[in-house]
C-alpha cells in the first residue's frame, strides 16, 4: 500500500479544499484525537495572493487553511525551528518545506519526531505581485476579479468573480519573464518523499487525493484517520500511478533544462556580480530568512566583517562567509532572493554552489539521510 | 502563533511587515509578499522595526516630576495635574507639537485638542524636504523614468526606493545624485555623483524632463515657478506620517521654524518629538512641558509630566505614506503597562477640560479623519 487515493468524508472539507480533501482531513483527525498541539498552515489573508501562516489549535479554523495557494510563496523551516521547537505540530509541506525541516533536523535544530509533515507535491509556486501583474497583462483581467487560481496540465487557471475561466501555459508566461520563481523553475523535487506522505493531484481521480505513503508514521496515520471516520481510501489503477510518474519525470525534465539555462548558459558575468554587489545595503534580510541560517553568534557581525556599517560591504567576506555556512545545505528554496530589497539574484549563486558541492560529495541536502559533508566528522 | 501584517512605522515608504505574534508577544518579523509597495522586501530598519515595543526605556506609567524627580501616577492624577496647570494660559501661550511618527487619528485628535484651546500647533518635518502636499501632485513612477536625480541619499535611508531606481538604473535610466557626504554605495549607483557642501545651492539647470527625488531639508517652492516645467518632483518625508500631518493641516516646520516655535511657548505639548536630543537648551525658558512618547528620551527628562504612549505594534490607526497613500495600521499585541493610544490621551485630556471632541471611539474618529482627508482632494 504505497500509492492510495483519500477523500475526505466531511462534506465542507470536500466543497473547500483540493481534490479529496486528504490534507485538511488529516489535519482535523490530529487536531482533533489530540495528537498534535497545533497545525501551522497557510490561511488566506485578503485575497487569493495572500496566504498568512498560521498555528491554528481549533480544529473549526482549519476551513480557512483548505485549498492551495500558489501565490505565497513562504517557508515553514524556520517559523519551526525558531519559534514552535517546543511543540508536537503537524505541518503542510511543499517540498521546499520538507527539505528544510529534513535538513534542519540534521543540523539539531528541529525534532523530527514532534513534526508530521504532510507532504504537497509542487510544480512552483508564484510570488504574489508578479501573479497580479501577470493577470493583468496576460489575462487582461482585473486581478481582484479573480476569485480562485489552480495549475494544471501546464496552465496556470483563473477563476473570476463571474464564474468564468482563463488558463495560459505557464512555458508562455515564463519565457515573458513571468510566472513561476527562478527557484521554483530549477527545482527537481516535486514529489516530497522526505515528509510523512506526499500528497497531489497528479493520477489522481476527480474529488479524490493521490496519496504517496513515506514514512511508517504516514502509514499510520492514513490507517487511524481511516479507522477513526476521517478519511476514505481506495486504491489507485496502475494507469493511475504511471501518469503520475510521467508528469514527475517531465518536470525533473524541465527543472534540469532551467538549471542549465540559469546557471550555466545565462549566469551573470563576474562584471554582472559586482553590479549587483554594489547594491547590497547590507539588511541581513538574506540571512535571517534563510531556513538553513541558525548560529546565534553571527560571524557577520564579528567587527573584523562588519566594517561599522560600510556599504556596500566586501561581497567576498559579506556573501562568502554565507556561501561557506550555508551553501552545502541549500535547498533553493529562493527565500534570500525573494527578500533582498535590492534584487540581488543570491539564489542563482547558492543553487549553483550547491550543485558543486554536489558532484564533488554527491549530497542532496533535505533528501538524503547523510549529515552536510563538512560537518561530517566520522570520516 | 500567527503574523499580522502592518506596516512599517521606519520612514515614509510605508513598506508592509509581517509581525509573529505569539502568546500575545512580537518576536520577530516576517516579509508581506503581498505587499505592493515592497513585495515582502524590507530594509535593515524596517527589519528592526519591532524592537521599540520591548525597548529598555520604555514607559510604563504616567510620570509627574515632584521636587525634581519622577513619580509615578496614575493616568488620573496626570491628566488632573495637566488640565489644572493648562488653565492658567491663554491660548496663544500654549504650543502642541503633533508627530510624522503618529496615526493621522491621533494628529486629528491633537489638532482638533489645539483648535478648541485656540492654542498653536505644528509637526517637525526633520530633514524632509519642505512641501506643500495638498498642492503638489506626486508622481511616483520611478522605474520608468529616464533620467533621475537624486538629492540626498535614498539608498541608506530609504532603500526600497533605492531600488526603484536601481530598477530604471537596469532600464537604461541615467542617475545623477546630490550628497552632502561621499559615500560607496552612491559613487558606485550614480552615473555621476556630485558633493556638494549645501544641499541649498544645488544648480538643476543642466537637467531637463528628469525625476527628481529628494530625500534633503530642501523648500520645494523654489522649484515652482522655475522654467523647467518637465520636472517632476518625487520629495521622501522622513517619518512614516510626516505626509499625513501634513495633509491634516498641522503647520509642517522646517527645523529652524520649530525651534522658534518651541522658544516662543509657555505652556508646551510634545507628542512623539525629541528636540531635546538636538538642543537641550531649546526648551529652557519653556513654563510647563508635557511630552507623551513611547520611549523616555532626552525631552522627557527635562517634562513635569510624561505620558506612556502605545507604539504602532499596539495600535489601529493609518498613515499616509511619500505617494499620498493612506494605509491602514494593524494592532499586533496589548501593551504589557499601561500606556495609552495618543488620541485617547487626548481625548481624556480634552474631557478634563470640558471639551467635546466630537468622536466617542476609534471607529468614530477614524471616520471622521477619512471624511476630513476626503474633502482636501
Amino acid at each position: 500500500m504505497k500509492y492510495l487515493l483519500v477523500r475526505s468524508t466531511d462534506k465542507e472539507i470536500l466543497k473547500r479544499a483540493e481534490c479529496g480533501g486528504a490534507i485538511t482531513s488529516l489535519f482535523k483527525y490530529l487536531l482533533e484525537e489530540n495528537i498534535v498541539d497545533g497545525i501551522l498552515a497557510l490561511k488566506r489573508g485578503e485575497d487569493i495572493y495572500d496566504g498568512v501562516p498560521e498555528l491554528i489549535t481549533d480544529s473549526k479554523e482549519l476551513l480557512n487553511t483548505a485549498g492551495s495557494l500558489h501565490c505565497s510563496p513562504v517557508n515553514f523551516g524556520k517559523l519551526i525551528s525558531k519559534y514552535l521547537r517546543d511543540m508536537k505540530i503537524a505541518v503542510p509541506t511543499k517540498p521546499c518545506d520538507a527539505m528544510a525541516l529534513k535538513e534542519l533536523s540534521k543540523l539539531n535544530q528541529v525534532d523530527l519526531n514532534n513534526i508530521y509533515m504532510l507532504g504537497l507535491n509542487c510544480g512552483g509556486t508564484i510570488s504574489p505581485i508578479t501573479a497580479m501583474k501577470m493577470i493583468e497583462l496576460f489575462y487582461n483581467v482585473d486581478p481582484f476579479d479573480v476569485v480562485k487560481e489552480e495549475i494544471d496540465k501546464g496552465k496556470f487557471i483563473i477563476k473570476l468573480k463571474n464564474g468564468e475561466h482563463k488558463a495560459i501555459k505557464i512555458d508562455e508566461l515564463e519565457e515573458r519573464g513571468f510566472g513561476r520563481r527562478k527557484s521554483c523553475q530549477r527545482c527537481e523535487v516535486m514529489v516530497p518523499r522526505m515528509a510523512d506522505i506526499a500528497c497531489g493531484n497528479w493520477g489522481a481521480e476527480e474529488g479524490w487525493t493521490f496519496v504517496e505513503i513515506c514514512s511508517e508514521r504516514g502509514k499510520e496515520l492514513i490507517e487511524n484517520a481511516k479507522k477513526e471516520g476521517y478519511i476514505e481510501v481506495k486504491e489507485p489503477s496502475e494507469r493511475a500511478i504511471k501518469i503520475r510518474e510521467k508528469i514527475e519525470n517531465s518536470m525533473i525534465k524541465l527543472a534540469k533544462k532551467f538549471q542549465k539555462i540559469h546557471l550555466e548558459d545565462n549566469f551573470p558575468s563576474l562584471e554582472e556580480w559586482k553590479k549587483y554587489w554594489n547594491r547590497c545595503i547590507k539588511c541581513y534580510g538574506c540571512r535571517d530568512i534563510c531556513p538553513l541560517c541558525f548560529c546565534e553568534d553571527c560571524r557577520l557581525e564579528k567587527d573584523y566583517v562588519d566594517e561599522k556599517g560600510k556599504i556596500p560591504p566586501d561581497p567576498l567576506m559579506f556573501q562568502g562567509i554565507r556561501l561557506s555556512h550555508v551553501s552545502q545545505s541549500c535547498i533553493n528554496c529562493g527565500q534570500c532572493e525573494d527578500v533582498c530589497p535590492m534584487d540581488i539574484p543570491l539564489a542563482y549563486i547558492f543553487h549553483r554552489m550547491q550543485l558543486k558541492i554536489r558532484d564533488v560529495f554527491g549530497y542532496v541536502p533535505g533528501v538524503d539521510d547523510k549529515i552536510p559533508p563538512l560537518f561530517d566528522f566520522e570520516k | 502563533m500567527k503574523i499580522i501584517n502592518t506596516i512599517c512605522p521606519n520612514c515614509s515608504v510605508g513598506c508592509g511587515v509581517g509581525l509573529i505574534v505569539k502568546d500575545g508577544k512580537v518576536l520577530g518579523i516576517y516579509p508581506n509578499k503581498r505587499h505592493p509597495i515592497n513585495e515582502g522586501k524590507n530594509c535593515l530598519n524596517g527589519r528592526t522595526c519591532h524592537k521599540i515595543i520591548n525597548h529598555e526605556k520604555r514607559l510604563k506609567n504616567p510620570l509627574i516630576k515632584k521636587n525634581g524627580a519622577f513619580v509615578e501616577v496614575s493616568w488620573e492624577e496626570a491628566l488632573n495635574y495637566i488640565a489644572s496647570h493648562l488653565k492658567k494660559y491663554n491660548g496663544d501661550e500654549i504650543t502642541f507639537i503633533a508627530s510624522g511618527k503618529c496615526t493621522n487619528e491621533d494628529n486629528y485628535a491633537l489638532k482638533k485638542l489645539a483648535d478648541g484651546l485656540k492654542a498653536k500647533i505644528g509637526h517637525c518635518i526633520c530633514n524632509s524636504p519642505k512641501v506643500d502636499y495638498a498642492e503638489v501632485s506626486i508622481s511616483g513612477d520611478i522605474e520608468e523614468a529616464k533620467n533621475i536625480v537624486i538629492i540626498g541619499d535614498v539608498f541608506s535611508e530609504h532603500a526600497l526606493i533605492g531600488r526603484k531606481v536601481i530598477k530604471a538604473r537596469d532600464k537604461g535610466a541615467r542617475i545623477t545624485i546630490f550628497n552632502t557626504e561621499e559615500r560607496e554605495i552612491l559613487k558606485l549607483n550614480a552615473d555621476k555623483f556630485i558633493k556638494v557642501d549645501s544641499y541649498l545651492d544645488i544648480d538643476l539647470n543642466d537637467f531637463k524632463d528628469d525625476l527628481i527625488i529628494i530625500n534633503a531639508p530642501i523648500d520645494t517652492d523654489k522649484f515652482k515657478n522655475n522654467k523647467f516645467k518637465n520636472f517632476k518632483i518625487l520629495p521622501v518625508a522622513k517619518h512614516c506620517n510626516t505626509v499625513g500631518a501634513t495633509l491634516l493641516n498641522i503647520p509642517a516646520l522646517n527645523r529652524e521654524e520649530y525651534f522658534n516655535l518651541l522658544k516662543d511657548s509657555e505652556f508646551l505639548y510634545i507628542v512623539g518629538e525629541n528636540p531635546a536630543l538636538v538642543n537641550k537648551d531649546i526648551l529652557k525658558d519653556v513654563d510647563f512641558l508635557v511630552v507623551q512618547d513611547v520611549i523616555f528620551t532626552e525631552t522627557a527628562d527635562l517634562a513635569d509630566v510624561v505620558l506612556p504612549t502605545r507604539c504602532w505594534a499596539e495600535k489601529d490607526g493609518t498613515f499616509t505614506n511619500f505617494e499620498k497613500k493612506i494605509q491602514h495600521i494593524k494592532k499586533a499585541v496589548d501593551p504589557q503597562h499601561k500606556a495609552l493610544e495618543d488620541w485617547k490621551i487626548i481625548k481624556k485630556l480634552a474631557e478634563k477640560l470640558n471639551i467635546n471632541l466630537g468622536f466617542e471611539s476609534f471607529d468614530e474618529l477614524h471616520k471622521e479623519v477619512m471624511s476630513y482627508l476626503k474633502d482636501l482632494n
